[in-house]
């Protein structure tokens, strides 16, 4: 730890969030997990491993999942990223939030908020998803609880769900 | 742990401009592009810096074209961006093969092909393959340019032949023809994220429908200090017609190409066995298959 107090040198970085313009000052090496968490108080998104293994951080960067953990603030200058605060609403959840709750794919729920966003992008681009399919789109998010059987349930169930809802 | 309140981030322009830079902060400074293996290096406080040059705004690096039969990528080209496009789909199946496996798909985002080279991991999924391609990589610097078979490309662990002062622009490779074919195998730990045990990647052109080809290009990945081409096995290949008992004859003994070490990943004997039973899997599939 450093003995002295560090003298931050503070950038400014604006960008969207969740479709909503942010103003951040920031180091431009810190990592956009700890902006989004620390500075922008969107606590959904969290860090697993730190080193883009696990997946908890997965986040949209301009509509893409990346894992937050290792994408520096400065590079978002300009650039729209989505989390899961951005997906449904309390009152209304996403189809994909919802067969997630009712097929039972939450135990502690750490996973959560990076498995919808991986899924989600996954059902976005693959309107005719598969159980193979489904897996491989996931296995960058690591679940210590569930074994996977009921999340990927429920990501088949959602993309029926949204056709239905979508009419 | 690096810093990170103390890291400069340096965003060039242009490829002139960070050519520019890299001339003056060279070994001052570390190159970055989508970062997976930089930032996590710096959290571990590996090769640690105070400067970084984010090259990955440069567009004009991130591009597949087909010019004269020849595959070119660009630099920055992402690993999904070369698992998706067509061009590479339809000429650099071997290429393809390697990204599928690649990280994980959020990875797969940001991870660029010039990103897998320069780190020279003896590991790393795309050389193997770019190996069996027969690729060159072009590298650039603020006066010159300069084309590097990539077999000649890497030195060691971590270690390659590029200047201080350089930075990959491009790899290209001849694209794949009708009668061209390969493949690429790796096995990991788990599904996503795998650092290979092993990797075979292979090239090969048939002679004809009877089990007999042409050429051969065979590389083996996580075996060596570097990853390294097998020309006993390759000439076996090419030598006679193969069945299957020719084939596992083969295979049995392509790991007496390699020199691998012992690691939390396996051991330097299972690596032997692990090439020769990846590459019978590839060759089974490839010869049993229709075309």
């Amino acid at each position: 730890m450093p003995q002295r107090p560090v003298k931050l040198v503070l950038e400014e970085f604006r960008f969207k969030v969740n479709g909503r313009p942010v103003t951040v000052n920031a180091p431009p090496a810190y990592m956009l997990l700890d902006v989004l968490r620390e500075q922008l108080k969107l606590t959904g998104s969290k860090e697993g491993c730190g080193k883009g293994e696990c997946g908890a951080c997965t986040v949209w960067l301009n509509g893409e999942p990346v894992t937050s953990c290792l994408i520096m603030v400065s590079e978002v200058e300009g650039a729209e990223i989505t989390t899961i605060e951005g997906i449904g609403t309390p009152e209304k959840l996403d189809p994909l939030q919802e067969a997630f709750v009712q097929e039972g794919a939450i135990q502690c729920g750490f996973c959560t908020p990076g498995l919808i966003m991986s899924a989600k992008a996954y059902l976005r681009d693959n309107p005719d998803p598969t159980e193979y399919g489904v897996r491989e789109a996931i296995s960058g998010n690591l679940c210590r609880c569930t074994g996977y059987v009921k999340v990927v349930k429920a990501i088949l169930k959602a993309s029926k769900n949204g056709r239905k809802r979508a009419g | 742990m690096v810093l990170f309140s103390k890291v400069t981030v340096h965003y060039p322009k242009s490829m002139k401009d960070a050519l520019k830079k890299l001339d003056d902060m060279a070994a001052g400074c570390r190159v970055i592009a989508g970062g997976t293996d930089v930032l996590g290096e710096l959290k571990d406080d590996i090769l640690p810096t105070e400067h970084l040059l984010n090259i990955n705004r440069l567009e004009e690096l991130r591009y597949i074209r087909m010019k004269n039969g020849e595959l070119r990528i660009g630099a920055l080209t992402t690993m999904n961006q070369i698992l998706a496009l067509p061009l590479t789909q339809k000429h650099a199946s071997i290429l393809v093969q390697a990204s599928r496996p690649f990280g994980s798909y959020q990875i797969r985002n940001r991870a660029t092909l010039a990103g897998n080279l320069g780190r020279a991991s003896p590991a790393g999924d795309s050389i193997p393959a770019l190996y069996a391609l027969d690729s060159k990589v072009i590298l650039a610097s603020s006066d010159s340019e300069r084309e590097v078979p990539v077999a000649q490309f890497f030195k060691g662990p971590r270690q390659t032949i590029m200047k201080e002062n350089e930075l990959i622009k491009e790899v290209r490779f001849p694209a794949l023809k009708q009668d061209e074919e390969g493949f690429f195998i790796k096995l990991g730990l788990r599904n996503a994220s795998p650092v290979a045990i092993a990797s075979v990647a292979a090239y090969l052109r048939r002679a004809g429908g009877n089990g007999r080809f042409e050429e051969a290009r065979v590389a083996f990945g996580a075996v060596a200090p570097t990853v390294i081409r097998a020309p006993a096995t390759e000439r076996l290949i090419v030598e006679t017609s193969i069945d299957d008992d020719r084939l596992a004859e083969i295979c049995k003994h392509a790991g007496e190409e390699t020199s691998p070490i012992t690691d939390i990943r396996g051991t330097a004997q299972y690596r032997r066995h692990l090439v020769g039973a990846l590459l019978y899997q590839g060759l089974y599939r490839l010869i049993h298959s229709a075309s």
